[in-house]
């Protein structure tokens, strides 16, 4: 409850927030060394923690104002996409990494007492790994973050710059691989454990490591894009230009094409049969056709 | 505010398919040509976001291998070749092959919208994302119209002077069936 109009509380709100922002921009933490680059204490340091509580609370979406674009299997996930101007939000990624630690934990409590040795093995070898990629994931924001043009704060030397866009990168390369051969690890282990074991445990702890092994197949993809985004932006710097692409194909048959995207649309639909306000309807239409056939 | 060619794109990639169906019904022999051209740029631009020229194999490999994952349960079956050839072909800056193939059409659709999945674009990104695609295709289609009168020009200057034999000319794909200017709506 406050006491202010909508208005009122709508402009109050939109101050904090810009406020919050400042802050968080202002106390960012260098990856590198731990430290808070504002005030100098071990980050995050409290003023941050606050400022993003603040954000938080006023920038939260409820369960009731979905946009359009949260439909299911969709990940709303924002990313980088060589635009260094606005913020990285690396929350959602480590939402995500957090999610697979999660899964992991759930999974190895499901599997005590199991006399299945190689499964203990397998989380212990790949939260470790995990826990690298995240790493570096974070460097590569980091990176990102100290090329991203602060107001009054211009990069001392673009050489300097590009070098630590490198380095990010390489550490980007290197997670991509580690996450990788964890997948492939993972991947063996939960197949192993379907074939072997008909336990309603280990069942669950499969299906958790198959959350994990998409969680981290999202992780690579992201990492990948990550280093696209650099590179495109390495380019920009050093002022190479980009390779010329190729040109479009000029036109093609229409009845092929038409063939080709119904096709993929049906495939699609299949995948998701209730999104939208025509699936919506389809489902209204399927249950009234349903009720009337039981009448 | 994107055109209504972009827009089944734009439902693709926000996972309204049955809109997308139902913009797609509505379009006509001009409108399945322009959003062709589209549907080949986004896909382009999509690829170029994702992965570089002269790279290793594998991630090319494991994208496809996760796409075909993600339509296993669907019951069709995304074919590997066909998916690593498009995704090498646009890397090189060869066009694509078999554009004629409806499997062609599919499977671009299938990776464009498994690319555009992975990298989780906000609204505002995605908006940006299609007008980006929007110039692209502007820009192809204008140099493809250039490169197209250039050689008509050279075609009718050899015709002229008797050096090409009577099939010349006819391998001139830049222009719409019915000789219209289908690059503006």
């Amino acid at each position: 409850m406050t006491a202010l109009s909508d208005a009122g509380y709508a402009s109050w709100a939109r101050t904090r927030i810009s406020e919050a922002r400042e802050v968080i921009v202002r106390h960012a933490v260098c990856a590198y060394t731990g430290v808070c680059l504002g005030c100098g204490r071990p980050g995050p340091c409290a003023t941050l923690a606050a400022a993003r509580r603040t954000l938080a609370h006023h920038a939260h979406r409820r369960t009731n104002q979905r946009k359009d674009h949260t439909w299911y299997g969709h990940r709303q996930l924002p990313m980088m996409t060589g635009d260094v101007s606005t913020p990285l939000p690396t929350d959602e990624l480590r939402a995500a990494c957090l999610t697979v630690e999660a899964a992991v934990d759930r999974a190895t409590r499901q599997l005590v007492g199991a006399d299945l040795p190689l499964l203990h093995a397998g989380p212990t070898r790949w939260s470790g790994a995990l826990t690298d990629a995240w790493a570096a994931l974070n460097l590569v924001y980091a990176g990102i973050a100290e090329a991203r043009k602060l107001p009054g704060a211009e990069p001392a030397s673009v050489r300097e710059l590009i070098d630590g866009l490198a380095a990010a990168q390489a550490d980007a390369e290197r997670a991509g691989g580690v996450v990788t051969r964890v997948r492939r690890q993972l991947a063996t282990a939960e197949d192993r454990l379907r074939r072997t074991s008909g336990d309603p445990a280990a069942r669950v702890a499969a299906a958790r490591w198959r959350t994990a092994i998409a969680r981290l197949d999202l992780v690579a993809a992201r990492l990948a894009l990550g280093a696209r985004a650099v590179d495109r932006y390495v380019d920009s710097l050093t002022g190479t230009a980009p390779p010329p692409r190729p040109r479009a194909n000029p036109v093609r048959p229409t009845a092929p094409l038409v063939t080709g995207a119904r096709t993929a649309a049906t495939v699609l639909i299949s995948l998701h049969p209730r999104t939208g306000l025509r699936g919506l309807l389809a489902r209204l239409r399927r249950t009234q056709s349903a009720a009337g056939a039981a009448w | 505010m994107v055109s209504r060619y972009v827009a089944p794109l734009r439902d693709l990639a926000t996972g309204r398919v049955r809109d997308h169906q139902h913009r797609l019904s509505r379009l006509d022999e001009r409108g399945w040509q322009r959003y062709g051209l589209l549907l080949d740029s986004a896909f382009r631009l999509a690829v170029d976001r994702r992965f570089r020229a002269g790279q290793e194999r594998a991630p090319v490999i494991r994208f496809v291998a996760s796409v075909r994952e993600r339509y296993d349960v669907t019951g069709y079956d995304l074919d590997p070749r066909l998916a690593e050839s498009l995704l090498w072909a646009t890397l090189d800056g060869r066009p694509a092959p078999e554009p004629e193939q409806p499997s062609t059409v599919a499977a671009q659709t299938l990776l464009l919208v498994g690319l555009l999945e992975d990298e989780g674009l906000s609204p505002a990104e995605l908006d940006r994302f299609l007008t980006a695609v929007e110039v692209d295709t502007e820009q192809a289609a204008d140099t493809g119209q250039a490169a197209d009168t250039g050689q008509a020009a050279e075609t009718k200057q050899a015709d002229e002077t008797g050096q090409l034999d009577d099939n010349a000319g006819q391998a001139d794909h830049g222009d719409p069936p019915d000789g219209s200017d289908w690059t503006r709506p």
